[in-house]
């Protein structure tokens, strides 16, 4: 497709704090990457045991987690995790499983509780996991020793909003795993956020599948033709760190792609509006909505109720889209983030959970909007919005052609750089020699 | 709430089989006439929002020019993928000649409520 013009970037490197700068392409070369690793159960398993059982992983929102007693539960692959607040306000992570017959503990996806009683047996354990009751205790004559039989604690830190567990005893210091993350995203203040929309949808597909399909931007102009009108696909700045990446789209612009930049489509409009601008005033080209509301939104945001004195000013317009590694990805806007994660199916290759989150920044002084309740359903069953829906309605397909034998691995552009860098950092970790503890 | 039926054209201007487009309250509909009866739906295919009267019409099937969804003019029921979802129908009234179209203000497609996409 042909390129007409180039994109204006108004981040000033100097001052940002958010890093804008771009950083070095890694040469990752140009082979297929092999179609087994996302219809494969050794692959799968594979991945269980030296990339998810190795990593940090987002387990809970915070605030689900305000009070002592809360508790959420989240499930990966075959694991389910209990996530909990104790009485002195600090955060455990344990499986949730009882060790006496290996029941689980928790139930529903969130609560509040005192402690854990096993719905089998009662046998009880406190907000850390810890055994504190086992009933008609004498009938174990080999003893049911409470510090012997309480349930295994993962390793869990709090950043940015979010609870994050680990299923490695050894893993690196959350910051570690992070790296650079925190500094990118701390300027947006998640905490000022409050979730407004929270979904599971089942995916026909492998958990890849679907994370390669938010990580480049070269299936817009199939995929979302509609969106050319508003936002840009190809001046798309991308960014690989150690394990993480990202790449800013920016929004408020009629596409490079398209010739013609004068017209300012509703798509365009939906824009001006949801940052606070009415359209029928602005009397500039859809080359200049984009700077436009910037300004408006550096003039006005404080009156809005929003500081946005932390972020540049591309950040007031442009979607800073980030993969945390394996499965998060953060759809960052100044006034909202949407929040992907993609999670393995608990034995198939070819199925997956995608849970959707939003979240809105709060005008200061306003109230919060009520938690939504939680939803879960399969593909098609329910609208996610129409751009969401319109990747969904591919990957069903793609997984077919992952299994075809006519295919031959995904064969990979610059414009998805971010694909193959995700695909090199899994195997990283797949390939990754154990420790040797004795010579 | 906009319920005044809005003339799109004359009924002469329409042939069998033929279909053309135009704005009902700030909606684009597609008209067309089957078998002797007008059917009007949204001009907007579910799935990527391309305009469905740029696409072929092929007896109650209009399909989409991009990648070929297919919808029954009569229902707004899709026929085959890639989209999933119907589009919206409105009903037809001839009158003095001409073909009036009613579009209702909750016919109209929502915006988005948190964020760019949802």
């Amino acid at each position: 497709m042909t390129v007409y013009r180039k994109i204006e970037r108004f981040a000033d490197p100097k001052t940002t704090k958010t890093p804008s700068e771009k950083a070095p392409d890694p040469d990752l070369g140009y082979d297929f990457i092999p179609k087994e690793r996302y219809t494969s159960k050794e692959f799968m398993q594979q991945e269980w045991d030296s990339m998810w059982t190795k990593v940090g992983l987002m387990g809970a929102w915070e605030g689900d987690l305000k009070n002592p007693g809360d508790y959420v539960v989240t499930n990966i692959g075959k694991e389910s995790i209990v996530i909990s607040r104790d009485e002195n306000n600090e955060y455990h992570a344990f499986y949730n499983v009882c060790s006496h017959r290996g029941n689980q503990v928790a139930y529903g996806t969130s609560g509040n509780t005192e402690s854990f009683r096993c719905s089998y047996h009662l046998w009880e354990y406190n907000l850390r996991g810890e055994l504190i009751n086992v009933p008609d205790a004498e009938t174990f004559p080999q003893g049911a020793p409470c510090d012997k039989l309480s349930i295994v604690k993962l390793p869990c830190e709090a950043w940015g909003g979010w609870v994050w567990f680990s299923m490695n005893q050894d893993v690196e210091p959350l910051k570690e795993f992070l790296g650079v993350m925190p500094q990118h995203f701390d300027p947006y203040h998640f905490e000022r956020m409050a979730l407004v929309n929270d979904v599971t949808v089942e995916w026909e597909c492998n958990w890849k599948t679907s994370v390669d399909a938010f990580n480049e931007t070269y299936h817009v102009a199939g995929t979302h033709p509609q969106l050319l009108s508003w936002l840009e696909d190809m001046d798309v700045q991308i960014d690989c760190y150690e394990r993480h990446n990202r790449y800013l789209i920016p929004f408020g612009v009629v596409s490079t792609h398209l010739e013609n930049g004068e017209g300012i489509s509703e798509g365009m409009k939906d824009i001006m509006r949801m940052y606070g601008m009415d359209p029928s005033e602005f009397k500039g080209t859809g080359l200049e909505v984009r700077r436009a509301i910037q300004k408006h939104l550096r003039k006005n945001g404080k009156a809005m109720g929003f500081d946005f004195s932390d972020l540049n000013d591309d950040q007031l317009t442009d979607d800073y889209h980030y993969l945390i590694f394996p499965n998060i990805t953060f759809n960052t806007h100044c006034n909202s983030v949407m929040i992907f994660r993609q999670r393995p199916h608990e034995t198939d290759p070819n199925k997956m959970y995608y849970d959707l989150q939003n979240y809105a920044l709060i005008p200061e002084g306003e109230e919060w909007p009520e938690r939504p309740e939680h939803r879960q359903f399969a593909y098609g069953e329910e609208s996610i919005g129409e751009v969401l829906d319109q990747d969904a309605s591919n990957l069903s397909m793609v997984q077919q052609g992952m299994n075809s034998t006519g295919f031959r691995g995904l064969w990979i552009g610059d414009q998805e750089l971010r694909v193959r860098h995700f695909h090199k950092t899994l195997d990283d970790y797949l390939h990754r020699k154990p420790i040797r503890w004795t010579s | 709430m906009s319920t005044t039926p809005q003339v799109l054209i004359p009924i002469a201007a329409l042939g069998e089989g033929e279909m053309t487009s135009g704005t009902v309250n700030g909606v684009d509909v597609l008209l067309c006439q089957v078998e002797g009866q007008f059917y009007a739906m949204q001009d907007q295919c579910s799935h990527a929002r391309q305009k469905l009267s740029s696409g072929r019409l092929r007896g109650f099937d209009v399909s989409c020019p991009l990648h070929g969804a297919r919808f029954d003019v009569r229902t707004g029921a899709c026929l085959a993928g890639p989209a999933t979802r119907p589009v919206k129908t409105y009903p037809v009234t001839l009158e003095a000649g001409k073909v009036q179209v009613t579009v209702t203000d909750q016919d109209k497609p929502a915006k988005p409520k948190y964020g760019p996409f949802v």
